[in-house]
C-alpha cells in the first residue's frame, strides 16, 4: 500500500516536474507567472493525440513531435502576448498571460470541442507486480522513464550548452548579459520553446496515461505544476523538479488517507512551505552579491 | 585587422533619463591603442557615458563611430560582436555561476573552441587566482577577486575597445595597485581602453590622456600629463588646496 503510493506519486510527480519546468524557467529570464503554461500543456496533449492517431504505436516520433509543436507554439504564444510587453510592468504582462490562458483554452474548445477524447493507444498495458500489494504497469515505467531522462537533458542543457549558459546569465543580470553578446530575444524564444516542449510532453504522458485528454486539463495541472514550482523556489530548476516529485507524493499520501482532501493538500503544503521559507525550499538566491 | 584611423568617436552625445539630461553633448575620443581616462565627481555622467557607448542605454542625441562606422543606438549585443566590451561599475559578474562559466559568457560570441582556450590561459596568467577558483560560485568570490573575473570576462570577447568602469570601487588601496598594474600590462598587448575611475590621480599617473566631466558635460581635456598639473584639477580632483595659491 505505501510503495503502490509511493510509485503513484513519484510518477504523478515527476509530471508536475515536467510542468513546473516551464513556469520556473519563464520566471527566471522574464520575471513573471507565464499562466498560459498550462493551457499550452493541454495543447500539448492535443497534438499527442492527433499524432498518436496519424503515426500509431510510435511513442518516440510522437514525443519529438509532440514537443517541437509544442515548443512553437510556446514561442507564438510569446510573441503574440509577451513580446509587445518587453518593457511594461510585470502585472501587466501577467494579466496578458492570464488573458492567453483563456484564449488557448477556449480555442480548444473551438476548434476540438470540450468532450473528454481517449488517447490513441501508444502501447498494450502491462502489469508488473512488485511485491504482495504493489502493481506497476508498463505506461507507468514509461512515463516515469521519460520525465526523468528529459530533465536530464534539461540539466545538460542548461548547465553544459551555450545557450543554457546564456539562459542562467540572462536570468540573473539581463543588461550585463546583453554586454556579453547574449541578444535577449533569442534567450526568450529558447527559455519559451523548451519550457513549452517539456510542458507538451508532460501532456502525453498524463494523456497515456489516465487515457483522457480535454480542453480543461490544464488548470488544475497547471495549478499544481505552479504550486510544485513555488515549493522549489521559483526561479530554479532542481528547485523545480524536487518540487514537483515532493508535490506529487505528498498529493498520493494524502489522497490515500484523507480522499476528498487530495487537492487541498497541495495548496496546504505550499501554504505553510511559504510561510516557513518564503523563498520556497530551493532558494534562488542562494549566492548574494558582495559589495 | 588594425589600420590607421580606427579610433572610437563620441560627438556631441546626449543621454536622458525621462527628463533628466545626464549627459550633455559630450564628444571624446579613443585612439588605437590609446589609454584614456573619464574622471569626475558622483553623479558626473561618467557611467551613462560609459553606458550610451556600448550601447545599455540608448542616447537622445549625438553619434558614436567605431572605426568610421556609426553604432548609434545599436542594442548592446549587437555592439558586442563589434569587440568593445565592457567592465561594468560594481563588477556585475554572474553570482551563481562558477568562475570559468563567468569567463565562457564572455566568450558567447565566439566559436573558435582553441584560441578560446588559449585566452583562458592567458587570463589565468593575469589573474592566477582565477584559476585556483575556477569551479567556485562567482558570488562567493572576495570583491578584489570578482573585479579580477569581470575583467578577465570582458578580455575573453578578444576585444579591441575595453570599457572599464570604476574598477577600483570598493577595493583595498593595495588591490587597487595590483588591478591598475593589469590594467596598464593589458593596454600594453594594444587593447585601447577608456576607463572611468575616481581616483584621479592614480588614473592619470597610468593613462596617455584625460577628460574631466562635470554635471553631463566635459569641461576639460588633455594629456595626463598636463592635467596632472591643471591647477582645477589639482584643487577639485587631487584634493590639493595650495594649488589655489600659485
Ligand atoms: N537609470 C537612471 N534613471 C534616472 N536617472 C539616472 C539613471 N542613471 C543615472 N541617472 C542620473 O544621471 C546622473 C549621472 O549618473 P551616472 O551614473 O552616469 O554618474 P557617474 O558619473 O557614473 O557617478 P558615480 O561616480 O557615482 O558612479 C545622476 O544624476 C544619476 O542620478
Ligand atoms: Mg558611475
Amino acid at each position: 500500500m505505501i510503495l503502490q503510493q509511493l510509485i503513484n506519486g513519484i510518477m504523478l510527480g515527476s509530471v508536475y516536474a515536467l510542468i513546473a519546468l516551464g513556469y520556473t524557467m519563464v520566471y527566471g529570464v522574464m520575471k513573471f507567472i507565464n499562466f498560459a503554461h498550462g493551457d499550452v500543456y493541454m495543447w500539448g496533449a492535443f497534438f499527442a493525440m492527433f499524432l498518436a492517431h496519424f503515426l500509431g504505436g510510435q511513442f518516440l516520433p510522437v514525443l519529438i513531435l509532440t514537443m517541437i509543436l509544442t515548443g512553437i507554439l510556446g514561442v507564438l504564444v510569446e510573441r503574440v502576448a509577451y513580446k509587445p510587453l518587453r518593457r511594461a510592468p510585470r502585472l501587466v504582462v501577467t494579466t496578458s498571460a492570464l488573458g492567453m490562458s483563456i484564449v488557448l483554452s477556449n480555442l480548444a474548445r473551438l476548434l476540438i470541442g470540450s468532450a473528454t477524447y481517449p488517447m490513441p493507444k501508444v502501447l498494450a498495458v502491462h502489469d508488473f507486480k512488485l511485491g504482495p500489494s504493489a502493481v506497476i504497469n508498463n505506461i507507468q515505467i514509461l512515463v516515469l522513464v521519460t520525465a526523468v531522462v528529459l530533465m536530464v537533458l534539461l540539466n545538460w542543457f542548461v548547465n553544459r550548452s551555450r545557450y543554457g549558459k546564456a539562459i542562467r546569465a540572462a536570468s540573473e543580470d539581463q543588461e550585463t548579459a546583453g554586454l556579453m553578446g547574449v541578444n535577449m530575444d533569442n534567450v526568450v524564444s529558447v527559455t519559451f520553446f523548451v519550457g513549452s516542449s517539456l510542458g507538451g510532453a508532460a501532456g502525453l504522458l498524463v494523456g497515456m496515461y489516465y487515457d483522457a485528454v480535454y480542453s480543461t486539463m490544464g488548470y488544475a495541472a497547471g495549478l499544481k505544476a505552479f504550486t510544485a514550482a513555488i515549493l522549489g523556489g521559483i526561479g530554479s530548476i532542481p528547485g523545480a523538479m524536487f518540487g514537483g516529485l515532493l508535490l506529487g507524493i505528498v498529493e498520493n499520501f494524502a489522497g490515500a488517507f484523507l480522499s476528498n482532501y487530495r487537492d487541498g493538500i497541495a495548496f496546504l503544503v505550499m501554504i505553510l512551505v511559504l510561510l516557513f521559507r518564503p523563498g520556497g525550499l530551493f532558494n534562488a538566491k542562494i549566492y548574494q552579491k558582495r559589495v | 585587422m588594425k589600420g590607421i584611423g580606427e579610433m572610437l568617436n563620441v560627438e556631441n552625445m546626449v543621454v536622458s533619463y525621462g527628463n533628466i539630461r545626464a549627459v550633455r553633448e559630450v564628444s571624446l575620443t579613443v585612439g588605437d591603442g590609446e589609454f584614456v581616462v573619464l574622471i569626475g565627481n558622483n553623479g558626473a555622467g561618467k557611467t551613462s557615458t560609459l553606458k550610451a557607448i556600448c550601447g545599455v542605454n540608448s542616447p537622445s542625441g549625438g553619434t558614436v563611430n567605431l572605426n568610421g562606422e556609426n553604432i548609434t543606438g545599436k542594442p548592446s549585443h549587437k555592439i558586442a560582436a563589434k569587440r568593445v566590451a565592457m567592465v561594468p561599475e560594481g563588477r556585475r559578474v554572474f553570482a551563481g555561476m562558477t568562475v570559468r562559466e563567468n569567463l565562457d559568457m564572455g566568450a558567447f560570441l565566439r566559436r573558435d573552441k582553441k584560441s578560446i582556450e588559449n585566452d583562458r590561459e592567458t587570463v589565468y596568467e593575469l589573474f592566477p587566482v582565477l584559476r585556483e577558483r575556477f569551479r567556485q560560485p562567482a558570488g562567493t568570490l572576495s570583491g578584489g577577486e570578482q573585479q579580477m573575473l569581470a575583467i578577465g570576462r570582458a578580455l575573453m570577447a578578444q576585444p579591441q575597445y575595453l570599457l572599464l568602469d570604476e574598477p577600483s570601487l570598493g577595493l583595498a588601496p593595495i588591490m587597487v595597485e595590483s588591478i591598475f598594474e593589469k590594467i596598464v600590462q593589458i593596454n600594453r598587448q594594444g587593447i585601447s581602453l577608456l576607463m572611468v575611475e575616481q581616483n584621479a590621480f592614480l588614473a592619470l599617473s597610468v593613462a596617455n590622456r584625460g577628460y574631466v566631466m562635470d554635471s553631463g558635460e566635459i569641461v576639460l581635456a588633455g594629456t595626463a600629463e598636463e592635467l596632472l598639473e591643471n591647477d582645477m584639477v589639482k584643487r577639485v580632483y587631487l584634493g590639493m588646496e595650495e594649488a589655489e595659491e600659485s
